[in-house]
C-alpha cells in the first residue's frame, strides 16, 4: 500500500473529529475514535484511489464506529418537544454557537447522525443516501425532520446566548 | 402551531434549498416564493441560520490531536484494528491472518471475523493466543464475540473431520465467565486473560493432550518439540468424537 493513498487524511482529520463528537456527544470519545479508525485506514490493504471516494470512506469508518459506541451505551431516551412556538422566529442571537451545540447533544442518535453526515461532514443527499442505503428522499425527510428537532429543542431549553452590549 | 403554515413538502423543498441539493428549475420557483412569502423567507433565514452555526461548530472544535500510526509500521500494539480497517473497508466480513500471536514458524489460520468483533477484541487486556491446532487434526472454523454480563468473551472454534469440535473461550480474567455445555474443559489465565477450552464429546484422553498442549501455547510462545509431538500422539488412534 502506497503511503501518499493516505495523503488527504490529515486534512480530513478535524472535520472526522467533529462529526464523530456530534454523533457520540464527547470530545475524547471523539478523538479515540478517529484515532483508531485513522490506525485501521492505514492498515487497510485496500484503499480508495479517488480523493472524493476516500473521504467518504473514512467518514464510513468513522461513522461505524461511533454507531457502534453508541450501540454499546445504554440508549439515552429523550423526548423530542412538540414544537408548541413559532420555530421560525428565531433571530441570530437565539440560533447561536452555544445553543446550537447544546441543542445537538440532546438530539436523538439518528438526528445528529444526519445533521453530522450533511452540514459537518458535508456530503450531498446522494453520498449521504448511498451512505446510509436508503433513497435521496429518505435523506430529504430525515435531515428536515432532525433540523426542525433541533429548533424545537434549542426552543425549549433555557440557554440563551447573552445579547450584544454594542449600542447601549 | 406556526410550522403549520409550512406544509411538509415545502419544508423538504425549504431544507434541500439551505443544502444546495435543488435542481434549477426548482431553485427558481421556490426564490420567487421566498421574495413574496414573508413567512417562507423566514423559515428559509432560520434554517440557513442553523445549519451555518452547525458549520461554525464544527470548525471552531477545539484543535486535535491526533498520533497517526506509521503505515509502513505493520506490527502496531494493537494489530486486531489493522484487520477491522480491512474488515470494514471490505463490508463488513473478511479472512483474517492475523489476529492472534501464533508461534512464529506457524502460519495463522485464517478466521472469519466482523469489524465489530475486531475493535472488541482490541480492547482485551493483551492480544489473545489462538492456539494453531491443525497438527491434531482440529481446523480453527471461526471466531465470534458472545456477551458474558457486561463483558465480551471471544469464542474461538476448532472443528475435527470426525465431529470432533473445540471451542477455546477468551475473556478479560476479571469478567464473568460464560456458561458453557460441553463434555469437557479446561480453565487457565495468561497475562490479564482467561483461557477455557470446551470439548464437545471429545476422548477425554485426546482432549487432555489437546487442552494442555493448547495452554503451553498460549503461555509460552515459543513452540516446543513436545507440544507438537503430543498433539499428533493425540490424534493417532483416537476415536471418533460423539458430539
Amino acid at each position: 500500500m502506497p503511503r501518499d493513498c493516505h495523503g488527504d487524511l490529515t486534512a480530513l482529520l478535524p472535520r472526522l473529529v467533529a462529526f464523530a463528537r456530534t454523533i457520540v456527544g464527547d470530545l475524547d470519545l471523539a478523538r479515540d475514535l478517529v484515532q483508531e479508525a485513522a490506525a485501521r485506514a492505514l492498515a487497510a490493504h485496500r484503499v480508495p484511489d479517488d480523493a472524493p471516494a476516500y473521504r467518504a470512506w473514512m467518514f464510513r469508518i468513522v461513522r461505524n464506529a461511533a454507531l457502534d459506541e453508541l450501540r454499546a451505551r445504554h440508549p439515552r431516551r429523550m423526548e423530542i418537544p412538540t414544537p408548541q412556538v413559532d420555530l421560525w422566529r428565531y433571530d441570530d442571537a437565539c440560533i447561536a454557537k452555544i445553543t446550537v451545540e447544546q441543542g445537538l447533544a440532546a438530539l436523538a442518535p439518528g438526528h445528529r447522525e444526519i445533521i453530522a453526515l450533511i452540514d459537518i461532514a458535508g456530503f450531498s443527499y446522494a453520498e449521504a443516501a448511498e451512505m446510509l442505503g436508503v433513497p435521496i428522499g429518505t435523506i430529504m425527510s430525515r435531515i428536515a425532520r432532525a433540523r426542525t428537532a433541533l429548533l424545537a429543542t434549542i426552543e425549549a431549553s433555557s440557554v440563551r446566548p447573552l445579547k450584544s452590549s454594542h449600542g447601549h | 402551531m406556526a410550522t403549520d403554515k409550512i406544509t411538509h413538502d415545502e419544508l423538504l423543498r425549504l431544507n434541500a434549498l439551505v443544502d444546495g441539493e435543488l435542481a434549477p428549475g426548482e431553485h427558481a420557483a421556490l426564490a420567487a416564493r421566498l421574495v413574496s412569502d414573508r413567512e417562507f423567507a423566514r423559515a428559509y433565514a432560520t434554517l440557513a441560520r442553523l445549519k451555518a452555526c452547525v458549520v461554525e461548530n464544527a470548525d471552531a472544535a477545539p484543535t486535535v490531536s491526533i498520533t497517526m500510526p506509521a503505515a509502513a509500521k505493520r506490527s502496531w500494539r494493537r494489530p486486531v484494528l489493522q484487520l477491522g480497517a480491512a474488515a470494514a473497508a471490505a463490508g463488513g466480513l473478511m479472512v483474517l491472518f492475523a489476529l492472534t500471536n501464533l508461534p512464529p514458524h506457524r502460519q495463522p489460520a485464517p478466521i472469519l471475523m466482523s469489524a465489530q468483533a475486531a475493535i472488541t477484541l482490541a480492547a482485551l487486556p493483551q492480544t489473545p493466543v489462538i492456539p494453531d491446532l491443525e497438527v491434531a487434526g482440529l481446523r480453527l472454523a471461526g471466531a465470534t464475540i458472545d456477551m458474558a454480563g457486561q463483558s465480551r468473551v471471544l469464542v474461538a472454534t476448532y472443528l475435527g473431520p470426525r465431529g470432533c469440535r473445540l471451542e477455546l473461550r477468551v475473556r478479560p480474567e476479571d469478567s464473568v465467565s460464560l456458561p458453557a455445555e460441553g463434555t469437557d474443559r479446561r480453565a487457565w489465565t495468561v497475562g490479564g486473560l482467561a483461557y477455557e477450552l470446551v470439548a464437545y464429546g471429545m476422548p477425554a484422553a485426546r482432549f487432555a493432550a489437546i487442552s494442555e498442549a493448547a495452554e503451553r501455547m498460549t503461555r509460552d510462545s515459543r513452540f516446543p518439540n513436545t507440544v507438537d509431538r503430543r498433539l499428533r500422539e493425540a490424534r493417532v488412534a483416537a476415536p471418533p468424537c460423539l458430539a
